[in-house]
């Protein structure tokens, strides 16, 4: 295990009212294991993950590195957004450079790292480009290069590709998949898609809302590299999207709060 | 080559329109006070005789001294309240509670026109450089302390959330990426209080002072010398204009450039 959720809460408050989103939660993350989170909107997946990027504080509960209670962020949990959160006074390589200086790596040392996932992320020619002049999936990009180039043993990856058009999102998916088996990283991506979780992912965990907490858990022990369409893939996605179903509807059902029914 | 010639048209679109300009000034003064004779030569200037006026002033030496003592007087100034004002603005960002009640009346203080306390500054200096010199840095203070408060707290919360995750806090993370973040928002405070600035030392110059540009102006109204007050406000415009360009513009238009904010 190296990383564990032990009996965490959290619960935000305002002047108005308390919000819970999740009561006890544990969950165990082996090393260099794909893990999915899924679940309906608002069920908390970022903030679960904001706990373990250390970025957010857990009402109660603790989570552990190695033993370690986490308290701050670090940069052995690495952290990619929905939005690539790219800074646009820097070029694309200082962007991708930013945590190696931080680190205090040199220059020299830290272009040379830049290059070599600008290029594997096929941005060789827009390293002197400003942000601005970037499409959507450039950004993305970027930002997945910026996060590799960190070399973090945890990546932390909340719904990274999910604004992205579908012809992107595969080609990142494949780039994806291909760097986590060369590397072995433990990865903790958050997705809306159970499509993405069912192709990427070694586990799936079902989150649910109101109380948030796990739902389920799915083993996913297909062979890879997994098709789309292939039959067990089919079959996977299809238990998983039943029981996402089952989850949204509760939702839907106590926010619009009438006969709601998918 | 085509970018030196859209440059070259677009200076002599310029030259050309102030040929105009001033033709038809000329225009006005021939009629005006030459043919209809309903001004009095000493209430409308002509082109020519500004002219005139000016090369005069800069032959003995008036000008060149005053331009060089306002400069001085408002780079003293100015630098005084980028000092105050970015330590009152970080203070404010700082402090929750000097943030809740500072805040205001720094924006209270900040609509007054600095020439009001010139009084104090009298009162508390006499009349000499240094209440020039402080009425020019209460003008700009207040602007600066505001935009790097605001700057600051307007920052996106993603971008401070991306550089923690990677490593960056402290010190760091305000030299790395809050100050870089804030940037557009200080520029255009330090631009403001600049022309709050050079206001500032003009109306106290012209109030207070024995030299400067202020001074010159006032002391072409004294010798009812309407060429002189219009030579000297020429070149205050002039000076005003060449600082914003060099300075402001240009450094407005690299940050706009870099954060791809409307192209001009
Ligand atoms: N900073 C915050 N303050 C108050 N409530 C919050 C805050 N962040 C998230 N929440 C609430 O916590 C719940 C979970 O949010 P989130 O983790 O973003 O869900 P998800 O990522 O699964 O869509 C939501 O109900 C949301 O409104
Ligand atoms: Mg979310």
């Amino acid at each position: 295990m190296v990383l564990v959720v032990n009996n965490v809460s959290k619960i935000f408050k305002s002047r108005s009212k308390e919000t819970v989103v999740f009561n006890s939660l544990n969950l165990n993350i082996r090393k260099g294991e794909f893990l999915c989170l899924i679940g309906p909107s608002g069920c908390g997946k970022s903030t679960l993950l904001n706990i373990i990027a250390g970025l957010e504080q857990a009402t109660e509960g603790e989570v552990l590195l190695e033993g370690k209670v986490v308290s701050d962020p670090g940069p052995d949990r690495i952290m990619m957004f929905q939005e690539a959160a790219l800074f646009p006074w820097l070029k694309v390589i200082d962007n991708v450079i930013f945590g190696l200086k931080i680190a205090g790596v040199k220059k020299g040392e830290a272009y040379k790292m830049a290059e070599r996932y600008l290029h594997m992320t096929h941005l060789s020619q827009f390293k002197n480009a400003y942000i601005h002049e970037l499409s959507g999936g450039m950004r993305q990009r970027v930002a997945l290069a910026r996060c590799l180039c960190m070399d973090a043993e945890i990546m932390l990856m909340d719904e990274p590709f999910g604004a992205l058009d579908s012809q992107t999102r595969f080609i990142l998916q494949l780039e994806l998949q291909k760097i986590w088996e060369a590397t072995k990283k433990t990865i903790i991506f958050v997705t809306h898609s159970v499509e993405e979780a069912v192709l990427l992912s070694d586990r799936i965990v079902l989150m649910s809302a109101n109380p948030g907490g796990i739902k389920k858990i799915y083993e996913i022990n297909l062979p890879r590299p997994r098709e789309v369409d292939s039959d067990a893939v089919v079959h996977q996605m299809s238990s998983v999207l039943k029981d996402l179903k089952e989850e949204v509807g509760k939702v839907a059902k106590a926010e619009f709060d009438t006969d709601w029914c998918l | 080559m085509q970018r030196l010639n859209s440059i070259l048209i677009g200076v002599f679109s310029k030259i050309l329109f102030y040929l105009i300009l001033i033709l038809i000034w000329e225009t006005i003064f021939q009629i005006g006070v030459k043919w209809l004779q309903i001004w009095k030569p000493y209430t409308f200037p002509s082109p020519a005789f500004v002219l005139r006026s000016l090369i005069k002033l800069t032959q003995s030496n008036v000008l060149p001294i005053a331009i060089a003592t306002s400069l001085r007087r408002i780079m003293i100034g100015y630098t005084t309240s980028i000092g105050i004002g970015t330590l009152i603005g970080v203070l404010m960002v700082s402090f929750k509670f000097l943030d809740k009640h500072l805040s205001s009346l720094v924006l209270g203080l900040q609509t007054l026109p600095s020439i009001c306390w010139l009084p104090f500054a009298i009162l508390w200096f006499g009349l000499n450089e240094n209440a020039i010199t402080f009425v020019i840095a209460i003008g700009s203070t207040f602007a600066i302390a505001m935009s790097i408060e605001s700057g600051i707290k307007n920052v996106n919360p993603l971008f401070i959330r991306a550089a923690r995750t990677m490593g960056s806090k402290g010190y760091k993370l305000y030299r790395t990426v809050i100050i870089p973040a804030a940037m557009p928002n200080i520029v255009m405070g330090l631009k403001q209080a600049w022309s709050f600035a050079w206001r500032a030392l003009m109306a106290g110059e012209m109030l207070t002072a024995t030299k400067g540009l202020g001074q010159v102006l006032m002391w072409g109204r004294d010798l009812a010398d309407i060429s002189q007050v219009m030579g000297v406000m020429i070149v205050i415009i002039i000076l005003g204009l060449v600082v914003d360009k060099l300075v402001f513009s240009a450094v407005e238009k690299n940050i706009r450039h870099k954060w791809g904010l409307l192209h001009r």
